[in-house]
């Protein structure tokens, strides 16, 4: 009899301990793995799928050149036809905006003008462009911007076709050149 | 009456009947309970254990660039993770994913070609036991391994987390849609 009630006197003393020691364990971790993927637009190498009276050739990251391959009918000095559709893959994984701009709005005469008509010859040829991305389609002459809002990411081939017509006024000897910048601006 | 007195009572009844020479002893039987415990401490980096992870900021583990900025495909990253830990009874450790890999946090779905989940892995190591959680991100749920652990077990709790380049909830090398992207890893010992 004394020793069972001196084992429950021991009992007693450990019962509290022993909640104690099980409320104050916290047998449990947390870890927060968290990353951000910012927002951006890249491009990769250009590509021809069709083409007449020119070529293109890659410069390196982000630039390559339209090379037409004659410019001018011989016999008359005037424009020959020439047109090249280029393929752009691009990678946009946020809302964004493709901007296509002419630096001269036309092709231009090294060190000449766009506006001279001096003797009946020019030194500007103005072109046509078009471009589509993600589902949309735009065409204006060199001389304006074209602008392609897409509201969302998009991923895929951008086209781009420029378009040099024939004729118009003959040409004044010269090597003709202009720059055509695609711009993707990230919206947000 | 206390046990002395009760002794002493017996002993005196013994000299009476002329047995003065007899011994008499008794047993005690003393028992006790040693608590079942489990605890466990913050998460700690091991050294030199950081691939494209920034640190541990409490219990966030960032990745530095999650993201290739020349393809916008996952780039690879791998930390190790311990959590000083004891369990002083055979146990079970619970790690779980609360969404099966990285999710983007805002927007719902990712436009076509994009994707909005990465997967990673986590190599666990506790005392005699190993195991592995495959977080796939084949669909944005919880996601758990449960180990037995059959002993009583000190130390730390080993993650290893890795991350693999070009991994995506889409297809491998898939874009990543921008975003902030995060999953919760929760740990639990428990009684079998």
């Amino acid at each position: 009899m004394m020793i069972r009630v001196l084992c429950l006197a021991l009992a007693c003393v450990l019962a509290p301990s022993l909640a104690s020691a099980q409320t104050n364990a916290q047998p449990r971790g947390r870890l927060d793995i968290v990353g951000e993927a910012p927002s951006a637009c890249v491009t990769f190498a250009p590509a021809t799928i069709s083409s007449a009276n020119a070529t293109l050739q890659s410069q390196g990251q982000g630039a390559a050149e339209v090379r037409i391959t004659e410019l001018i009918d011989p016999q008359t000095s005037q424009a020959r036809a020439s047109s090249i559709n280029i393929l752009l893959p691009i990678t946009c994984n946020t809302a964004h905006r493709l901007v296509l701009r002419s630096g001269n709005g036309g092709l231009l005469r090294d060190g000449g003008n766009a506006q001279s008509q001096a003797g009946g010859f020019r030194e500007f040829v103005p072109y046509q462009v078009s471009a589509s991305w993600s589902g949309q389609n735009v065409s204006a002459g060199s001389d304006q911007v074209l602008s392609i809002n897409v509201g969302d990411g998009a991923a895929g081939e951008a086209s781009v076709l420029i378009n040099v017509p024939a004729g118009g006024a003959p040409l004044v000897a010269g090597g003709y050149g202009d720059s055509v910048v695609i711009e993707l601006r990230v919206e947000n | 009456m206390t046990l002395r007195t009760a002794v002493l009572s017996a002993a005196a009844m013994l000299a009476a009947s002329g047995a003065a020479s007899a011994q008499s002893t008794q047993a005690f039987n003393v028992v006790g309970t040693i608590p079942s415990i489990c605890a466990m401490e913050e998460p700690t980096l091991a050294d030199g254990s950081l691939i494209n992870f920034r640190g541990l900021n409490g219990t966030t583990l960032e990745v530095d660039q999650l993201t290739d900025p020349s393809t916008l495909t996952t780039r690879a990253a791998s930390a190790s993770v311990s959590f000083a830990a004891v369990c002083s009874f055979p146990h079970n450790l619970v790690v779980e994913s609360e969404s099966n890999g990285l999710w983007r946090n805002a927007g719902s779905g990712a436009p076509s070609g994009f994707a909005d989940g990465v997967p990673y892995l986590a190599q666990l190591a506790w005392g005699p036991v190993n195991g592995n959680l495959v977080a796939d991100a084949s669909a944005r749920r919880a996601n758990q391994v449960t180990i037995g652990v059959d002993e009583a077990v000190s130390g730390e709790i080993v993650v290893d987390l890795e991350i693999q380049a070009g991994a995506s909830n889409l297809r491998s090398n898939a874009p990543l849609i921008a975003g902030t992207y995060q999953d919760t890893l929760r740990i639990t010992v428990e009684p079998q």
